[in-house]
């Protein structure tokens, strides 16, 4: 086998890993599936080639999910992750948004004492302005939102409490995928 | 393919011996399953070892990485007795159905 045939399985199946791992599959379980995958598309890029050995596995997205169907998976945390972070990235290009809004009303207006802000829906949240003339001093506080945002999506998405769950016998399901076939 | 025939496919010919991933495509394929995809065999022998159906082992190759072979539990032996059963109460029923079906028809 060269280089570029090598090349082109171990990214198929970097890709199926990275699915199980957004699917929540624990290491050792990633470890077997994708040594078990290599083995295959390595006998079946002998047999037929391995341009038709990748075609016949199809999307490693959806031969993840299918191989995880029954899994009793640990909690997503990469997923969690991900969507943790987006959601603190989210935030903070809004409160930019909101607190230069503030800054340029409070401008406008001509105030020049320290004006007190409670802007929808940073509730709980003070942006302070004071504005005068060769100066301008901001301020927010405290700013729980920021934490407790991406921590709630952090959460919902990983699922922290599967870690909870018994481990059960896996009831054998051949239905979608099998239709497809 | 019919919803669970696949699990009886693979059930049955691993209880001739134990095989590997694709050496159950290639043995499927040569049976007539023409169509059959690597991507629906794979799955579907992860789902029958997640029910304990299969058992494996990793089998060093000459050709390249170890091969994990599958081999039927107990569970698994009955679990193809039941599904045998099932098959063949199908197949009766459906011989029974259309046989009806067609004799009506000619005498319509």
């Amino acid at each position: 086998m060269n280089l570029i045939d090598r090349t082109r399985i171990e990214t198929a199946v970097a890709r199926y890993d990275f699915w199980l791992e957004m699917r929540g599959v624990r290491g050792s379980r990633r470890r077997d599936l994708r040594r078990e995958l290599r083995a295959n598309l390595t006998e079946a890029s002998a047999d037929v080639g391995t341009t038709r050995a990748l075609f016949g596995i199809g999307s490693p997205k959806e031969l993840a999910y299918a191989a995880t169907d029954t899994d009793p998976s640990r909690p997503r945390w990469s997923q969690g992750l991900i969507w943790g972070a987006a959601t603190l990235a989210l935030l903070v290009a809004w409160l930019l948004v909101t607190s230069l809004t503030i800054v340029q009303s409070v401008e406008a207006a001509g105030v020049t004492r320290a004006v007190d802000v409670h802007p929808f829906p940073w509730f709980g949240t003070t942006f302070t302005v004071q504005s005068s003339p060769g100066t301008l001093q901001a301020s927010i506080s405290p700013l729980w939102q920021l934490l407790a945002g991406p921590l709630f999506v952090f959460l919902f998405v990983a699922q922290p409490w599967r870690l909870l769950r018994r481990r059960r016998p896996a009831l054998v399901h051949d239905a979608s995928s099998e239709q497809s076939a | 393919m019919l919803k669970g025939v696949l699990g009886l496919l693979l059930l049955s010919v691993l209880s001739t011996g134990d095989n590997y991933g694709y050496g159950l495509v290639t043995q499927l394929r040569a049976a007539g399953f023409d169509d059959l995809a690597e991507g629906t065999v794979y799955p579907g022998l992860t789902r029958l070892e997640a029910a304990g159906l299969l058992d494996s082992h990793l089998v060093r190759s000459d050709a390249g990485p170890a091969r994990k072979y599958y081999r039927l539990t107990d569970a698994g032996h009955a679990e193809l007795a039941a599904r045998r059963t099932a098959w063949t109460d199908l197949v009766q029923s459906v011989q029974t159905a259309t046989a009806a079906t067609l004799t009506a028809g000619e005498t319509a």
